[in-house]
C-alpha cells in the first residue's frame, strides 16, 4: 500500500493556516511605534496602566498576587512569578503595541497598547 | 478475549509513551527562536497512532491520561489546558482519519496541532478572564504548522513499520475497508 506523503489538500490547508496567521498579525505589524502603554489585568480586571518610555529607568512593580513586573527602556517583562512553568517569564520583554505576555495560573495578562488608541478611548468615555 | 488483553496492554504502553514524551519535551530548553509556551508536541504522535490503529476512545483516553499527568506535575491550569487541547485535536484527527481521503498524514497532523493550540488558547482566555490573550493566536498557528508537519512527516515515515504490528485494527479509511465497531 503506497500512501502519499503530501497531498494537494495538505498544501491548501497549510496555505490557509499561514494566511490566517498573517492576517491576524497584520494589525500588529502596522501598529505605529508611538509610546506604548502596558495594561496589566488580573482576572480580567485592569489593575495598572504603565506608560513605557524609551528613557525609563529600571523599575519593578509587585502585584497583589506576587507577580513582579519590570520596566526598562520602554520595555516591560514578567520578572518573577510563582507559576510552575514560568511561561510568562520566558516570554521576555515586550515593547511593541499588540504584544502580549500572560501568566495563566496567576490570571495575569500584560497587553501593550499604543498611546493613540488609549487617547481615543479616553475621549470616548 | 485475547485481543482485548492485547489492546489493553497496548493502551497502557502508549499512554506511558505519551507521558514520557511530554516529560521529555519539558526538559528541552526554551529555544530562542520559538515563542514561549510553544512545544513541538512529540506526544501528538502517540495520539495520532492511537487514533489510527486503536480507535477514537483509546485515543481520547490517552489524551485524558496525559492531561492528568500535566495536572499532577504542573497544576490545575496545565490539566485544563492539556485536556482541552488534547481532546479537541484527538477528536478532529479521528474524524479526519475516518471521514476523508484527501488530507495525508501531514495535513492531519497540522489540523490536529492547530486544533490543539487553539483549544489551549481558548481555555487560557477563559481562565485569565481576558480576551486579549487571543492575540497570541497567530504565533501559535505558525507553531502548529511546524509541529503538525513534523508529526505528520514522522508518522508517515514510520507508518509502513507500524502497519505490521499484529492485531491492531486499522481505522484509517484511506486504504482499508472500514471495520465497524470496537472490540
Amino acid at each position: 500500500m503506497t500512501e502519499k506523503w503530501f497531498s494537494k489538500a495538505d498544501f491548501f490547508l497549510i496555505l490557509a493556516v499561514l494566511a490566517g496567521a498573517v492576517l491576524l498579525l497584520l494589525p500588529q505589524w502596522l501598529a505605529n511605534e508611538n509610546t506604548v502603554i502596558a495594561e496589566v489585568t488580573v482576572d480580567g480586571v485592569t489593575v495598572q496602566e504603565i506608560p513605557l518610555k524609551p528613557s525609563d529607568e529600571k523599575q519593578q512593580y509587585t502585584l497583589e498576587n506576587g507577580v513582579v513586573l519590570e520596566t526598562e527602556n520602554g520595555t516591560i517583562r514578567f520578572f518573577e512569578s510563582d507559576c510552575p512553568d514560568a511561561v510568562c517569564v520566558h516570554t521576555g520583554a515586550l515593547s511593541r503595541a499588540g504584544e502580549i505576555a500572560a501568566c495563566v495560573p496567576n490570571k495575569t495578562v500584560v497587553v501593550l497598547k499604543s498611546e493613540k488608541n488609549a487617547a481615543v478611548d479616553g475621549i470616548t468615555y | 478475549m485475547k485481543k482485548k488483553t492485547y489492546m489493553t496492554a497496548l493502551f497502557g504502553l502508549l499512554a506511558a509513551l505519551a507521558v514520557a514524551l511530554s516529560y521529555l519535551e519539558s526538559l528541552l530548553p526554551t529555544a530562542a527562536f520559538l515563542p514561549p509556551g510553544a512545544k513541538p508536541g512529540f506526544s501528538n504522535l502517540v495520539n495520532l497512532f492511537a487514533a489510527s490503529f486503536m480507535g477514537t476512545l483509546p485515543a481520547l483516553g490517552i489524551a485524558l491520561l496525559k492531561a492528568c499527568f500535566a495536572g499532577l506535575t504542573r497544576g490545575l491550569t496545565a490539566f485544563l489546558m492539556s485536556l482541552c487541547g488534547g481532546v479537541l485535536s484527538t477528536l478532529l484527527m479521528c474524524l479526519l482519519l475516518r471521514r476523508q481521503k484527501r488530507l495525508s498524514f501531514i495535513g492531519i497532523g497540522v489540523a490536529g496541532a492547530v486544533c490543539h493550540n487553539l483549544g489551549q488558547l481558548a481555555v487560557a482566555a477563559v481562565l485569565v478572564g481576558n480576551r486579549s490573550v487571543l492575540g497570541y493566536a497567530p504565533v501559535l498557528l505558525l507553531c502548529a504548522l511546524l509541529a503538525g508537519t513534523l508529526t505528520g512527516f514522522v508518522f508517515r515515515a514510520v507508518y509502513p513499520a507500524l502497519r505490521r504490528i499484529p492485531n491492531a485494527s486499522h481505522f484509517i479509511t484511506m486504504h482499508k475497508k472500514d471495520k465497524k465497531g470496537k472490540e
